[in-house]
Parts: structure tokens; C-alpha cells; sequence
């Protein structure tokens, strides 16, 4: 798993994750979000595009950060997620646990 | 009659470095048999949270090992894990109220869950080899959960192919 940082509008966190997440690496990614909430970042995107693959650890992850940005005002968005793991996030259930959108740009316009 | 015939299995440390050898297995396995994406990723994701919850809880991250075997039906695939860790039925596993789950400070039962919910069939036993979990998922229209009409279409089909 690889992780690229940047900030867009002067408010947006947005994370790139590339490869797959699970519990060897998701440790690495809760870092990820400690470091930007313990910067005062309240708005996180994730862009989805490059995941391959993510586990039970890494949602737990996400499902956590949701939860710490909604006590500071802020939001967890997710998107452009491929069909794959878009398709499993909606068996599971997990699209209403997450704001998920088609594209970068519609995260960060909403 | 509905054929069953393991075609390959390996065995590996129980240590979460392996999780990636463990998925790449499947994919490949699920690739030669003619799986589509959205049931290699179930296959994967359910053989992950399967042998994280080994390594954890099983073997409580002691030493240990993992045999993983590709059992190729006529219309499914099964994967089977075997370890000797605590015995620990998934099945009996309560599914976590997902909207609660992190205000209830909850961190296990995630991975069950998802595995309940992107395979057909789940069966536990705990045998003289130790415990014995098979992980099974039917070709095509499966993409309901666990004992949904579509699993039981799909199992008609099996056999009326066979």
C-alpha cells in the first residue's frame, strides 16, 4: 500500500491510497488520518481510485475516523471507487455508513 | 451428482505476512476456474478476515499454521482453511448493528460479517486435523448473502448440470 497526501480549496484533506489494505498496513493508514486530525484537519476525501482490495481493518479504520471528524464538525467522503469494491461496499452494507461520491470533484463541491 | 475435487492447497505460517500470499492463491485459483471480478474479490476479502481471525484469535498470534485447499465443484468453488488453533464457529458470531458499531467501541465481528455477507455457504467443524472452516461460493447470480432464493437457484443448477 502506498499513501500520497495533499490539500485542495485550503480545506480538503485528500488522501490517495494505492494497492491493498488490510491488517498489515491499516496501522500505517490510521497514522495517515492521526496526523492530519492532530493538524486540525476536519475534512478528509479519500480517493479510491488505485484500492484494490480492503479488509475488515481497514474499514475499522475508516468507520473510526468518521466518527472522531463528526465530533470536530468535520467528514470522512470517499470516492471513485471501482466497481468492484463499490459492488462489495453495497452487499455489505457499508454505503450507509459512508458518504461516497462518483468523483473527486463531486466530493469537493458538495 | 455434484462433483467435488481439491485441486490444490498450500500451507503457510500462521502470521498476518502471509495474508497477501493467501489471497493471491485464491485469485489465482478463482482466475483459472472462471470467476468473475466481483467473486474473486469476495473470495479474497472472505479468506483474509478468515485467517486475520486465525492468526488473532485461533492462535492468539503464537506460532501456528494455515493449510488452505481449492476444492473446484461443478458450478462453485470452495476454499478450505485448516488450522489447530481454539475452535471458533463464524457462524455463530452475532452480525454487529453496522450504525452502532463504533459508537459501541466494537472491534471484532467485522470480518465475519463481511464474510457472511459476500459468500453462499459457511460450514465449521472441528475435526482430529483441528478446525476445518469451508468457504463456498457458486458461479453466477450469487450475489445475495448467505441462504438467499439465489443460493438456492444456483445449488438447483449445480445439479441439474451434473
Amino acid at each position: 500500500m502506498n499513501i500520497s497526501k495533499r490539500v485542495e480549496n485550503s480545506q480538503f484533506n485528500i488522501i490517495n491510497i494505492n494497492g491493498h489494505v488490510d491488517a498489515t498496513n491499516a496501522p500505517q493508514l490510521e497514522k495517515e488520518f492521526d496526523s492530519i486530525i492532530s493538524d486540525g484537519g476536519s475534512k478528509i476525501i479519500v480517493n479510491f481510485r488505485d484500492v484494490e482490495y480492503i479488509s475488515s481493518a481497514g474499514l475499522r479504520v475508516l468507520l473510526s475516523v468518521t466518527q472522531r471528524l463528526k465530533s470536530k464538525d468535520g467528514d470522512l467522503r470517499l470516492c471513485e471507487m471501482n466497481p468492484t469494491v463499490e459492488k462489495t461496499f453495497n452487499l455489505a452494507g457499508f454505503t450507509r455508513l459512508f458518504d461516497i461520491f462518483k468523483s473527486e470533484q463531486e466530493s469537493l463541491a458538495n | 451428482m455434484v462433483q467435488e475435487v481439491v485441486k490444490e492447497q498450500v500451507k503457510v505460517p500462521a502470521h498476518i505476512s502471509y495474508l497477501r500470499v493467501l489471497r493471491k492463491f485464491v485469485t489465482r485459483i478463482g482466475t483459472k476456474y472462471g470467476f468473475s471480478a466481483s467473486e474473486l474479490y469476495a473470495f479474497k476479502a472472505s479468506v483474509d478476515e478468515a485467517c486475520s481471525n486465525i492468526i488473532e484469535h485461533g492462535y492468539g498470534f503464537k506460532d501456528g499454521s494455515i493449510t488452505i485447499k481449492a476444492i473446484v465443484g461443478n458450478n462453485s468453488l470452495t476454499i478450505e482453511l485448516i488450522d489447530q488453533g481454539k475452535a471458533f464457529d463464524p457462524k455463530l458470531m452475532q452480525d454487529p448493528e453496522l450504525t452502532k458499531y463504533v459508537d459501541d467501541r466494537k472491534k471484532g465481528g467485522l470480518g465475519i460479517f463481511i464474510m457472511k455477507r459476500l459468500l453462499d455457504e459457511i460450514d465449521y467443524k472441528r475435526t482430529d486435523e483441528g478446525n476445518v472452516l469451508r468457504l463456498t461460493k457458486f458461479k453466477q447470480m450469487n450475489s445475495g448473502p448467505l441462504n438467499s432464493p439465489t443460493t438456492f437457484i444456483t445449488k438447483i443448477r449445480d445439479i441439474l448440470s451434473s
